[in-house]
């Protein structure tokens, strides 16, 4: 009987604690492509992961091979209601990725990223090559909305090659993208375009930090990351300490405004204790995997940590980022992480 | 002597395998001894089982291979055309239950569509027939949530957008030794199952016209000059591309042995149809007797980055003779990884008959121009597909650092390596000339000289060190310099007489090299003049050359707006897109 209370014991410690990390939250990972991808050949499975369990298994979700890039999940829909940014173009599953229905049509391809419209979940704005689309009604129609990046008012093809959307907070009619050249502007949701801001340079992600929405970081090609206080008017390089300077992800210490994580090509996870001054990489567990892609940071323990690295898998820390341990998805490049 | 007995059979099949194919067959012969010869296997493929039913031989062994590949299905696109003309084809002769099994598949494969216009064109004539096959079904009956008539409409969409880029600012995989076959057998399948009449018109005008296409420049049974997309091995042996499957099976069958007939499997496909190559495009693909020049104007595949604009036009040249032909894209990078931007192709049927020069660039700016993926990966992401992207001995590649000038049977490449950023590779360029020649020799004017069959060339290399390596197929030149040009010029028997005429012509040709300002003047083996200031400027007897043309511009085909032209002696063939007329005259 003793014997019994103890193990119930143990087992409500452990459920407790493993609560306490991920509060039963799941943890989503889009996989471009698992080692190789041929078309046209059987290549291992890519697509959409979801672990339950705080990383310990992963479980894969609909389509096979799709050249998924990122994924948003509708706000208040607990999980039901999640796109999938891909190759085909925007697929959307209602009933948490059992079934799956591709939303766009052949004007549609390659999407990169996905945003839903924090005031209106029925917008939603993709980034693609081809420049921006937006749809207002939950993804059954689209609009492109290249006014202002098109070629032949820019002079390159650069403009509409769109990576990364922002949705000010503050005005959330304010949108920014961040494209191969540079940083453009939207004041009416996408309907014309301007430029804003580092005009040029390849822009691989824009964040909006969530204690203070003046507070804008672009990570770049070759550029590394850039900070504005000023909503995105005028920006400063703050790269002291960065391994590199191709930065994918940036990712903000919901508690803590001085804690941000960065990730980029060959930088292993990259954190900041001073809101972007300065850096510290580590690659400690990352088993060589060094090019970050994604991170994640949970919202209630902000010590747990998702990395998504290119051809690694899953990483997850569980110190704030001092540490890594390998979760699953091995081989894979694994372009997005998402904590539900 | 009872060993022997077998080892004589062996020898003897082999003898007869290696037999060439008789040379007098007409298309329906032909047609019939590749679907004999397929029918006749046993192996997992679509094109052994649409054989078997085409010819009803051995269709309980058809049903069997038809369900173990529909079975565990993989290939995306590619699955799904062969899978479906099987089944579009052979649905009657097959049990219910395979045909249940086979519709359950199109609602649980759920294939890529693929990043390339062949991949697209294979996925949307799929899909358009499927959806025609299955009609008034809902989403939950498709792999892709979308219900019967919204797949017929995207698919219907598309096909008409990719006709009409195709034949108004061009293709975009154009003349793809490897990718040619699949944009012909969508088009046969368009053309044999849609029930929409007009469909299957512009369907018969789409392999018109994309067999006249390839006709004006079908020499011997390859695809000759230059290509958006060719592999290392067929660009080394272009009689071994998949194309020349449909040269063997509509133009000629001049050389082909039997043993050529297993990888002629891709054209079952079309030999099942019902349609006929016209006569007309028949005898542009064999007719040598007089050479002539032909030009084309294709298009750039879309540039996402990096680009002034999106479809840039791609120009074409080639020279055709009985003997050889000759043809080149203008140079730049016009598609990524396995651009074909010259050669020459000799009317010899043996192995590797042709040559020609590539800079092994590669950087992840080209890809990226292309590709979405990250840039700092590409270059790793293509070389665990293709294998040789970052080889520096590779024999497929575009370079932003080549640029090309052709009139006739006369050749200019440049390569600017002097412009080359620090952490771009490679400094020089690998040249194919292949080891089975009548003659070869650099004379002591620095000439390469060469004969192959009735076919010549002389090559002359202006600046760069040169190395040479002789492996069993090839004399592999390489040439590394900052600043390089090679002089080509090529003739035969037609033109000029024995192969001693050509070697002594090629001594009074003349040029004035200056790699400082890269210009070449150079008096041709023709007599005319060519200037060539790297990048862009390309003079012909002293009047500027401009690269402005038309789709098709030859004496053979000929666009106008919205319609092709097809000539040959006093008849025409008219395609008009605008009109969706097939006018002949």
């Amino acid at each position: 009987m003793l014997i019994l209370k103890l193990i119930l014991l143990i087992l409500f410690v452990f459920n407790f604690s493993t609560k306490q990390h991920h509060s039963g939250r799941k943890i989503y990972a889009v996989v471009l492509i698992s080692g190789k991808l041929v078309v046209g050949v059987k290549n291992p499975i890519s697509g959409l992961f979801i672990s339950e369990d705080a990383g310990k298994t992963w479980e894969h979700r609909g389509w096979q091979n799709i050249k998924a890039n990122s994924m948003a999940i509708e706000p208040d829909s607990k999980g039901k209601v999640i796109y999938l940014a891909a190759g085909n173009g925007v697929l959307k599953s209602t009933d948490s990725g059992k079934t799956w229905r591709i939303m766009t049509d052949w004007r549609i391809t390659e999407v990169l990223k996905i945003i839903i419209h924090p005031e209106d979940k029925r917008k939603i704005f993709i980034a693609t090559p081809y420049g921006v689309f937006k749809s207002i009604d939950a993804g059954w129609n689209w609009e492109e909305k290249n006014r202002g990046i098109r070629p032949e008012e820019t002079g390159t093809t650069s403009s509409t090659f769109v990576s990364s959307i922002l949705i000010d907070r503050k005005n959330p009619r304010r949108i920014l993208i961040g494209t191969e050249n540079g940083i453009y502007e939207s004041l009416n949701e996408g309907e014309q375009w301007k430029e804003l801001a580092l005009i040029g340079i390849g822009i691989r992600t824009i964040v909006q930090s969530p204690h203070n929405p003046d507070v804008i970081f672009a990570g770049t090609e070759d550029n590394g990351i850039f900070r504005s206080n000023d909503g995105g008017r005028t920006w400063e390089k703050v790269n002291i300490g960065l391994k590199g300077l191709t930065i994918y992800t940036i990712a903000f210490d919901p508690t803590n405004s001085k804690i941000i994580y960065a990730g980029g090509y060959k930088t292993g996870v990259c954190r900041s204790n001073d809101e972007g001054k300065s850096w510290f990489c580590s690659e400690e567990g990352l088993n060589g995997f060094n090019s970050i892609h994604s991170i994640a940071v949970h919202p209630e323990n902000p010590n747990f940590i998702v990395a998504g690295t290119i051809d690694g898998g899953v990483y997850i820390s569980r110190d704030g980022g001092k540490t890594w341990k390998f979760s699953g998805l091995e081989g894979t490049l694994v372009w997005t992480v998402v904590i539900e | 002597m009872k060993n022997l007995i077998p080892l004589l059979i062996s020898l003897c099949i082999i003898w007869s395998e290696r037999e060439t194919l008789a040379d007098d067959m007409n298309f329906e012969t032909r047609r019939e001894i590749l679907l004999k010869h397929f029918a006749n296997l046993n192996l997992p493929s679509f094109a052994v089982c649409l054989a078997k039913f085409a010819t009803e031989h051995d269709l309980d062994n058809g049903v069997k291979i038809f369900d173990t590949l529909i079975s565990n299905p993989s290939g995306d696109m590619f699955f799904m055309f062969q899978s479906l003309m099987t089944y579009l084809y052979a649905k009657e002769k097959m049990p219910e239950w395979l045909k249940q099994k086979y519709r359950n598949v199109w609602k649980t494969y759920t294939p890529f569509r693929g990043d390339t216009e062949n991949h697209w064109v294979m996925y949307y004539v799929s899909l358009y027939l499927a959806a025609q096959e299955w009609k008034n079904q809902d989403g939950t009956k498709w792999f892709n949530g979308k219900s019967s008539s919204e797949n017929f409409k995207e698919s219907e969409e598309w096909i008409n957008k990719w006709i009409e880029i195709t034949t108004t600012i061009g293709q975009g995989e154009f003349d793809s030794p490897r990718y040619l076959p699949f944009f012909l057998i969508p088009m046969f399948m368009l053309y044999e199952f849609a029930e929409d009449s007009l469909m299957r018109l512009k369907a018969q005008m789409m392999l018109d016209y994309l067999f006249s296409d390839y006709a004006v420049e079908h020499l011997a049974g390859c695809y000759c000059g230059g290509h958006s997309r060719d592999y290392p091995y067929d660009a080394l042996n272009p009689r071994y591309a998949p194309s020349s499957a449909f040269a063997f099976l509509y133009f000629s069958d001049e050389g082909f042995k039997k043993t050529d007939l297993n990888r002629f499997g891709i054209a079952v496909f079309a030999a099942v149809t019902s349609y006929r190559l016209p006569d007309i495009i028949y005898h542009i693909a064999t007719d040598r007797e007089v050479p002539y020049e032909h030009k084309e104007r294709k298009r750039v595949r879309n540039v996402i980055r990096f680009g002034k604009e999106r479809n840039p036009p791609v120009y074409k040249y080639t020279y055709v003779t009985k003997d050889y032909c000759i043809g080149s894209l203008q140079g730049g990078v016009l598609q990524p990884i396995q651009q074909h931007s010259w050669d020459i192709t000799f009317s010899d049927s043996g192995d590797y008959n042709t040559i020609f020069s590539v800079h092994p660039y590669f950087s992840e700016i080209e890809v990226g121009m292309f590709f979405p993926e990250e840039m700092k990966i590409l270059p790793e992401l293509v070389d665990r597909a293709h294998k040789v992207y970052r080889n520096p001995n590779k024999w497929s590649s575009s370079s932003p650092y080549e640029r090309l000038f052709q009139y006739k049977g006369t050749l200019i490449a440049m390569y600017d390596f002097k412009l080359m950023k620090p952490v771009e590779r490679y400094r020089h360029i690998n040249i194919f000339i292949p080891r089975i020649l009548d003659h070869f020799e650099i004379d002591t004017l620095g000439w390469i000289i060469g004969k192959r069959g009735n076919g010549y060339f002389g090559m002359r290399i202006l600046g760069g060190m040169l190395g040479l390596e002789v492996d069993s197929i090839s004399y592999s030149f390489k040439v590394y310099g900052d600043r390089i040009c090679l002089i080509v010029e090529s003739g035969g028997k037609v033109e000029f007489g024995d192969f001693n005429s050509f070697r002594s012509a090629l001594k009074s040709c003349s040029f004035e090299f200056d790699s400082v300002k890269f210009v070449v003047r150079y008096k041709s083996l023709r007599g005319f003049e060519m200037l060539f200031e790297y990048p862009e400027g390309r003079f012909l007897n002293g009047e500027k050359y401009d690269l402005n043309w038309a789709l098709f511009d030859g004496n053979y085909l000929k666009s106008e707006v919205g319609a092709l032209i097809i000539s040959w002696r006093d008849k025409k063939r008219i395609l008009n897109f605008k009109n969706l007329k097939i006018i002949e005259e």
